[in-house]
């Protein structure tokens, strides 16, 4: 199985103990990863701004990145679905189709592909799960709060297999954070209110750590909670599947 | 050009592909219609008063109407003294009226809501214009679902109405209020 | 006004926002436990669609067949290109009457078409009979929300205006008390009316007859008590058969308010006996929406107004921050097609969360077009040089490797360099209530090539 690693740009620069935490994860459950050196960015602040014609490059590069793999894992469940929804290419639709169809988030593909069934690590605390929306309506991770189908929840199913971590009951769970990529700059004050919101579901119910699959998500919680210096914290669901002392 | 053969033009010249339409399949109904109906409306603010003979139905209208002077019906065998429909030259003269008593086609389970063809409102205006609503209906008549409300609509009248509850609004921040415009009481005998 | 800049407005009174959104997603969450009470609810939502595919793609079939069976019915068909077209159509029909006083029933399409304006221009009395409606015609606003146009309000807003307009108690703020008020007095106004005109929630091909929707049955009210009714309908509001209403009449207020079926769904095929009735054919934009692939099945819409309430911008914006007749997602998807330059902050007015499409009981791929607009807003170049620039900027350097691995690490170094008070200003938007994450010292890609040499 050969498995290329996709770590989207801003875990690369801002938190590449989320990208560690992810190939350290995938190494442990016996998978062989690459790291295609050259790998940059999916493209999608430009095509979430409307600039999806300015990807050209960016997708014929990603395609030079990741073409050939059997699967490539990424922990982020927006970057993956842009990929899935937005690669494409003139010359090599073929390879950007497989693509395609063989990204996966990292959590998808613990729960889908490896069907992981024991996590061996500890988190002794109370955990609220953000659930992104990209991953949660866009990749179908857990059931939509909004659809009639029976409930399902693949990041909770492995968070709930970590010793003591306990996962705290939201009042609002497929809610959005406001991050929004340039959402949250463009329409600051009301990012930045959605945020607020977010964040008191999870204090309400006492969680220690919001934890989410995508760290976009989080950084925008994070930087709220640092300037109002609230005490939660913020973690990617990787570091915990990982390991990681508080 | 008229505007009919220009919108008609805009669309045709589309030349869009004719998409066939899905077959609506079976689904499940309750399997007590009679009270899946009751609990509909009850949850909808309607009273049922459950009757297994003629003397109980007409024991329940003189109950409900007991209070009231102006009563108009659709149902003399049921309501003698009510307001000759035949009088009501146009339909503001039932401005003032209390109670209607009319009888409901059929009932639906799933959402309580009754069939009302004009034949048997009396009048459009009727049901919508009296303060207390009185719908008799047949147990045997209900339905499990809006499928089977409409396949058993044969005839289409020149007017017809679904009717649920009592008139209501929630508009003033979404606190629920009975008796907007029309009745402000609802009552069904089931019979 | 760009969406932003309204909300900025909106989001200035805390406590008021918390309750729109409060008071929202409980329409919301009656609308879940709705929903779920139907096993075959997805089912339906998938029917409903593919009902209302099949209407789009043979849609002028549909409009001759519906007009062929309406008039053998004896109702008066009329076909209206644009707004001002459907105005003058109801203007002549009052004026055939000598018809001083009109009722009108809730109808986002009179809304789009400014119709109030027009006839008040012309002299006509107008009266909205909806309660919400009312409450905002008083105040000369146009509706917020388009199940629930009053939904901005409080009722404290109200009771004022009624204490002006219907001498109700000064301070008085029971709802029950209040809408009693209303109930007087448009009483009156049915009672008077003329011409009673109402929208149309579903128009019957095979059928020739239209359904109109309410829970206060003002509608009714009106029609019933009038010698004319007057129904104008969008030409997208058309189903084909009878039994296709079971798959709507399921779908629409379980969606709307979470309750199972509107308290009145009236079916109009026949004028009664001395009434005139006549049916309003409007395009006003809607065959070119259906000429636009991408967006054509937005106008599936059956205006249940689920998209709104689900919406976690909407909620926190309020109806007015959209800036156009329908608000909320579904809106932000119709209005660009109407007036692009007008709306083209809408497509951004969203975090592309996806709720809106997974609410929709007609399935329209909201969020998915509101992606696609914003390709179109940016294509034709509205949004202003400076995105442009910095757009085509971050793409070069994104197709670069080297480019993005230098420029990553000086952002990192300028970071961990610069004094937090510089970064986190109100002149960067991301800082203004944000910090930014502390900048590590090494990138991943850089931790990579020293621990994984192969």
């Amino acid at each position: 199985m050969k498995i290329a690693l996709f770590i989207p740009c801003y875990v690369d620069q801002f938190y590449p103990q989320v990208g560690i935490a992810t190939l350290e994860l995938l190494e442990k459950l016996g998978c062989e990863v690459d790291y295609p050196k050259n790998q940059t960015c999916c493209g999608q602040p430009m095509a979430n701004s409307g600039y999806e014609s300015k990807n050209e490059k960016i997708d014929e590069l990603f395609i030079d990145n990741f073409a050939g793999y059997d699967y490539v894992v990424c922990p982020s469940g927006s970057c993956t679905l842009h990929v899935k929804d937005h690669l494409h290419s003139a010359s090599r639709e073929t390879e950007a189709g497989s693509i395609r169809n063989n990204v996966y988030e990292l959590v998808e593909f613990l729960h889908d592909i490896l069907k992981v069934d024991k996590i061996e690590t500890a988190f002794p605390h109370k955990v609220g799960l953000h659930a992104s929306c990209h991953g949660l309506r866009g990749l179908r991770i857990a059931a939509a709060p909004e659809l009639n189908i029976p409930p399902f929840n693949k990041t909770a199913a492995l968070l709930q297999k970590v010793k003591g971590l306990d996962l705290v009951d939201l009042h609002m769970p497929g809610e959005c954070c406001g991050f929004g990529g340039t959402f949250a700059v463009g329409e600051e004050a009301l990012s930045v209110k959605m945020g607020k919101d977010r964040i008191k579901d999870h204090t309400d119910h006492e969680a220690e750590f919001i934890v989410g699959n995508d760290m976009s998500c989080l950084m925008h919680l994070e930087g709220i909670i640092g300037r109002n210096n609230m005490k939660v914290k913020v973690m990617h669901v990787a570091e915990i599947l990982n390991g990681v002392s508080a | 050009m008229s505007s009919r053969e220009k919108m008609l033009g805009n669309i045709r010249k589309l030349g869009l592909e004719p998409k066939p339409l899905p077959e609506i399949p079976a689904f499940e109904v309750s399997k007590d219609l009679e009270a899946t109906f009751t609990t509909s409306l009850e949850a909808n603010h309607v009273t049922v008063i459950s009757c297994r003979s003629e003397e109980e139905v007409k024991a329940a209208v003189a109950e409900q109407t007991r209070a009231y002077q102006q009563v108009i019906t659709t149902l003399p065998d049921l309501y003698s003294s009510g307001i000759d429909l035949a009088t009501v030259k146009k339909p503001s003269d039932l401005r003032y009226v209390e109670a209607g008593i009319i009888k409901g086609a059929f009932g639906t389970a799933e959402n309580g809501a009754i069939w009302v063809p004009e034949s048997l409102a009396g009048i459009r205006a009727l049901p919508f214009i009296v303060v207390h609503l009185i719908v008799v209906v047949e147990r045997k008549t209900l339905v499990g679902n809006m499928h089977h409300a409409y396949k058993k609509i044969e005839e289409i009248p020149g007017f017809g109405v679904f009717i649920a509850g009592p008139s209501k609004t929630a508009d003033i921040e979404q606190s629920l209020v009975i008796g907007a415009h029309g009745p402000k009481k609802m009552t069904v005998i089931l019979c | 006004m760009s969406h932003s800049t309204n909300t900025v407005t909106f989001l200035k009174d805390n406590k008021k926002v918390d309750w729109h959104n409060e008071t929202l997603w409980w329409v919301r969450s009656k609308r879940d436990v709705s929903s779920k009470q139907i096993p075959e609810w997805e089912q339906l939502r998938e029917l409903a669609s593919g009902i209302k595919d099949s209407v789009l793609s043979n849609l002028a079939g549909y409009l001759e067949e519906f007009e062929k069976n309406a008039i053998a019915n004896g109702i008066n068909v009329h076909w209206a290109a644009d707004a001002k077209e459907h105005n003058e159509i109801v203007t002549s029909i009052l004026q055939k009457h000598n018809a001083q006083k009109l009722v009108k029933s809730k109808s986002i399409l009179t809304e789009e078409c400014h119709l109030n304006e027009h006839l008040e221009a012309h002299g006509f009395e107008v009266v909205d009979t909806d309660l919400g409606e009312r409450i905002i015609q008083f105040v000369r606003q146009p509706p917020s929300h388009i199940v629930m146009p009053a939904i901005h309000l409080k009722k404290e807003d109200i009771s004022e205006i009624f204490h002006e307009h219907l001498q109700t108690e000064k301070g008085n703020n029971d709802p029950q008390y209040l809408t009693e008020a209303a109930r007087q007095h448009l009483r009156n106004k049915f009672i008077e009316a003329d011409i009673a005109l109402t929208g149309v929630n579903f128009g019957i091909a095979e059928t020739g007859g239209f359904v109109v929707c309410t829970n206060e049955g003002n509608a009714d009210m009106g029609v019933h008590l009038a010698p004319v009714h007057i129904a104008c309908m969008g030409i997208e509001k058309l189903i084909p058969k009878l039994e296709h209403l079971g798959v709507y009449t399921r779908l629409l207020a379980r969606s709307a308010t979470g309750q199972p079926i509107t308290n009145y769904t009236s079916h109009f095929h026949r004028p009664r006996s001395g009434q005139e009735m006549h049916i309003i054919l409007v395009d006003n934009g809607r065959t070119e929406q259906l000429s636009r692939e991408k967006f054509r099945n937005s106008l599936k819409c059956i205006r249940c107004g689920a998209c709104m309430n689900t919406c976690p911008i909407y909620r926190r914006s309020g109806g007015y921050s959209y800036d156009a007749t329908v608000p909320g997602p579904i809106g932000s998807i119709l209005s660009p097609g109407v007036d692009l330059k007008k709306h083209q902050s809408l497509p951004f007015a969203s975090t592309l969360c996806g709720s809106c499409s997974d609410v929709c009981p007609v399935k329209i791929n909201i969020h998915e077009q509101l992606y696609e607009w914003r390709q179109v807003v940016a294509d034709e170049k509205l949004d202003g040089a400076g995105k442009r620039i910095s757009m085509t900027l971050a793409a070069k350097v994104l197709a670069s490797p080297s480019l993005y691995n230098m420029l990553g690490k000086l952002a990192r170094k300028s970071l961990s360099l610069l004094p937090k008070s510089l970064i986190n200003n109100p002149l960067n938007a991301w800082g203004k209530q944000r910090d930014l994450p502390a900048p590590p010292k090494a990138s991943f890609k850089e931790w990579y090539a020293k621990n994984r040499k192969s």
